[in-house]
């Protein structure tokens, strides 16, 4: 479990995890299993190169030129492309219910979507427990997470509304009223207040094995990790959005070619030959050439 | 404004002096005008009564939750009445479509549990009608189930079932274009294929221990093969799928091959929270107005089983699993009585979800709009406060008029009475009352009267008292001259009788002349005369005898001078 701390483990793990897969039928060569997936590859790129000490966004726009870059980009796409991690367009929480995976990096809001069990393709089940984990870093990197997530806006409205709104918002967002919401939905709480005391009397009587392992993590980062807000800009969104579905693409689009030239050539000369232009092919296709 | 009359001291005294001379005309003036707003005030009240004012709370609310009932059971039987008929036509069209790709696989229909290894395949292919159905449909979920699972060698084989439910997560928003639909049982893969995502309790087959939606319409179809699918279709009540916390309704029909062979249902859901944002009854008078589609059992309604719409939270009556009791009231609404006294009060109209001959057509349910009663009860109490408050402030209202009337009308009349008193009435101003003008006026002129006659008799008096007075004047020797002068004797007769010259009595007749401030003889007599009457009145009055009716004229105070006896 150890490993699970950094990205370079994650990675040993996920290459030990798809060996240990393809062995369970030695009648079919490289069936071996993905072992994780990162929910958002928008957030773990942004995360991996500020950990990395560089930016992943200058000018609204996200700069490939940086090697910080590179490594990040290269780590996820490399253990795609060897089906060591899934290529999903979905949230990991669905494979997981599937066994598809075991690992995977997401939201803490992610954490009631697990499944008490695994359900597997010839409808036979298992129970399974969930482990969570402080996000991963890259060996040598600063400890940094990501503060994304839900929030809640005023619509301009009469002044007696907004004076309720804020009332609302003032009486949602106290420490109490907030771990409460935490508790229930796995978000983080919005003040340092609602980490200390209030949460560990939360994690000693709340009956959610997952929800007491989330916030147990939660406070163990909280003293340990820089929580990383990123800029916003107009075109965010949709740039995530394209940026996530291309990098899915080109990944998928090796995987495939490189399961085909599985047939002529061992596996490192079929990851060569698959990724030699792939990530000048990604970062042309991103900039729109 | 003056506010003496409201101080204590004021009234005691002015009772007092009623008491003992009577109620002043004020006092009089202001009861009768009280008197007259009182009467007013029972008529408008009695009026209120008679129209049904005070009542009108209720037949207000009565009407609108007729409006809401109305809206509403037209609303649901349109809803549930175009799932019934899309779920027979999903049903028609499916049914061919597993046959076919069955068929294609070389799988028949009826031994479908005995190739589980086609499942997949064969419930995949019809993802598509599937999906669009459910596009198409006001709902929030579409599924069929197969009568076969992927895995006969699990303990779980004879209730777990193969096939499909998709649920649409966002399913009161119209034309979306990428509608939130993941996949709720099912294979995986077909939600991979179609980037659709599992919900959070998928399970890849279906649970059918308890599920009527599943059994029912099968055994109805294959106890009634001559039925047409159009009276196959069954409604459950709201339920709670196994592993779920949504409660659903759910329409489901039978999958019938071209040979009759029954192999499964299919049909569509409507979740809690989609029919309370399709119904949710307008709120403006009532808060916790809400709306219920229920089953009827005799008079009972099963709110347990029920979908509510609105702002009451009927969680805690249908944790007590007490259903309500519907009783019908004489004039107005119906009560819904559970046995732990929650109470409601409402209207209800029933609801037809089957059509006549349908298998299922003695399930009886009934649409119903409820207002707790305490909430009905604050409202008309509400209405009534505000109208006694009114009436109350308008009788209030009125006492101050009749006070301020009263007063108003008096001024004059007291101004008149302070005028009347006055020493001259002619040099009075007016009162601007005609009427009160008119008796100064008159009296007045009376006065005038009174006095012109007074000062007359006065004048007459004052001579006699004059000459009265003089005669005091008089030396004893003009004395005896005047009273035998009185007595009617000459001057000669006088001299004789007194021995005197003649010339002595002419000089004594003038010092008396001078003296009484007369001229002759005639006029001392005269003087004399009008004494002796008086005198004679007098003493008339004294021994109770009534004055001559010659006698015009009263005597005056200076009647009262004795007379000259001397």
């Amino acid at each position: 479990m150890d490993d699970l701390h950094t990205f370079e483990g994650i990675a040993r793990t996920a290459a030990l995890y798809y060996d240990w897969t393809d062995q369970q039928t030695p009648e079919v060569a490289g069936d071996g299993k993905a072992f994780f997936l990162p929910d958002s590859l928008f957030n773990y790129s942004l995360m991996g190169v500020i950990q990395l000490g560089s930016e992943f966004i200058r000018d609204d726009r996200i700069d490939t030129a940086t090697p910080e870059f590179r490594k990040v980009w290269d780590y996820y796409y490399k253990l795609a492309v060897l089906g060591q991690a899934a290529i999903f367009d979905g949230y990991a929480t669905d494979l997981a219910k599937t066994g598809d995976i075991v690992c995977s990096i997401g939201s803490t809001a992610g954490v009631s979507f697990f499944s008490p069990t695994v359900t597997y393709a010839d409808n036979t089940s298992e129970p399974a427990e969930l482990a969570i984990l402080p996000y991963p870093i890259f060996e040598g990197g600063k400890k940094t997470a990501v503060q994304r997530g839900a929030g809640m806006s005023v619509i301009k409205s009469s002044p007696e509304k907004a004076q309720a709104a804020a009332v609302f918002l003032k009486w949602f967002t106290s420490p109490e009223n907030n771990l409460r919401f935490v508790s229930s939905t796995g978000y983080l709480p919005v003040t340092e207040a609602a980490f200390g005391d209030l949460m560990s009397q939360e994690i000693e009587h709340t009956s959610d094995h997952n929800i007491r392992k989330l916030l147990q993590t939660c406070q163990l980062m909280e003293e340990d990790y820089e929580f990383y807000i990123p800029p916003l800009f107009e075109g965010i969104d949709q740039l995530q959005i394209r940026y996530e579905s291309q990098f899915r693409d080109t990944a998928s689009q090796s995987r495939d070619s490189y399961l085909d030239s599985l047939a002529s050539s061992d596996s490192r000369s079929a990851y060569e030959a698959v990724s030699a232009d792939a990530y000048q092919n990604f970062v042309d296709k991103l900039a729109g050439k | 404004m003056n506010t003496r009359w409201l101080t204590k001291d004021y009234v005691i005294e002015r009772f007092e002096s009623s008491v003992e001379s009577g109620l002043p005309l004020g006092i009089r003036l202001f009861l009768l005008l009280l008197v007259l707003v009182i009467t007013i005030m029972l008529g408008v009240i009695a009026i209120l009564i008679i129209t049904g004012t005070f009542t009108a709370g209720v037949s207000e609310s009565e009407k609108l939750v007729e409006n809401e009932l109305n809206h509403a059971a037209a609303e649901i039987s349109q809803q549930y009445g175009e799932l019934s008929v899309q779920t027979i036509e999903f049903s028609k069209q499916l049914s061919q479509n597993i046959e076919k790709t069955a068929q294609q696989l070389g799988v028949p229909i009826a031994k479908l549990e005995e190739h589980p290894d086609r499942l997949e395949e064969i419930i995949a292919a019809q993802f598509d009608q599937a999906y669009f159905s459910l596009q198409k449909s006001k709902s929030t979920g579409v599924f069929f189930i197969l009568d076969a699972t992927v895995n006969p060698r699990l303990n779980n084989a004879n209730y777990s079932r193969a096939g499909l439910y998709l649920k649409n997560m966002e399913p009161n928003i119209i034309s979306a274009s990428t509608p939130n639909i993941i996949v709720f049982r099912g294979f995986p893969s077909i939600g991979r294929i179609n980037s659709l995502s599992l919900d959070t309790q998928w399970k890849m087959e279906f649970d059918v221990r308890q599920a009527p939606y599943y059994h029912l319409p099968m055994e109805a179809a294959r106890l009634h093969q001559e039925l047409p699918l159009s009276r196959l279709y069954y409604w459950t009540p709201a339920t709670t799928l196994p592993d779920t916390s949504d409660e659903v309704m759910i329409c489901s029909v039978p999958l019938i091959d071209s040979q009759g062979n029954v192999f499964g249902v299919c049909g569509f859901d409507v979740s809690g929270m989609f029919f309370k944002l399709s119904h949710m009854p307008h709120q403006t008078v009532f808060n916790r107005l809400f709306c219920v589609l229920a089953p009827q059992t005799g008079s009972t309604l099963n709110l347990n089983q029920s979908m509510v719409s609105g702002g009451y939270s009927v969680r805690n009556i249908i944790q007590s699993n007490s259903p309500l009791i519907i009783k019908e009231n004489k004039r107005s609404f119906y009560s819904y009585r559970q046995s732990n006294n929650s109470a409601f009060w409402g209207l209800h109209t029933p609801v037809r979800l089957y059509p006549e001959g349908s298998a299922f057509a003695n399930e009886k349910w009934l649409a119903a709009v409820l207002i707790p009663e305490e909430d009905l009860v604050a409202s008309v109490a509400k209405l009534n406060v505000l109208l006694i408050s009114l009436l109350s402030i308008l009788v209030l209202l009125g006492i101050g008029a009749s006070l301020f009337i009263s007063q108003r009308f008096l001024r004059p009349i007291s101004k008149g009475l302070e005028i009347i008193k006055s020493d001259d009435l002619s040099r009075a101003p007016l009162t601007k009352v005609p009427e009160i003008d008119d008796l100064i006026s008159y009296l007045a002129t009376h006065n005038q009267e009174l006095y012109e006659s007074a000062r007359e008799k006065n004048f007459s008096i004052s001579i006699l008292d004059e000459f009265v007075n003089n005669t005091d004047k008089l030396s004893p020797s003009e004395r005896s001259v005047y009273n035998l002068y009185a007595q009617g004797y000459t001057a000669k007769e006088i001299a004789d009788s007194l021995f005197l010259s003649i010339n002595t009595i002419k000089t004594h007749t003038k010092h008396i002349y001078t003296k009484l401030n007369i001229n002759s003889r005639e006029e001392l007599l005269l003087y004399v005369n009008l004494l002796e009457e008086i005198s004679n009145y007098q003493e008339s009055i004294a021994d109770g005898v009534e004055p001559p009716e010659n006698s015009s004229e009263k005597p005056t105070a200076v009647d009262c001078l004795p007379p000259f006896t001397q």
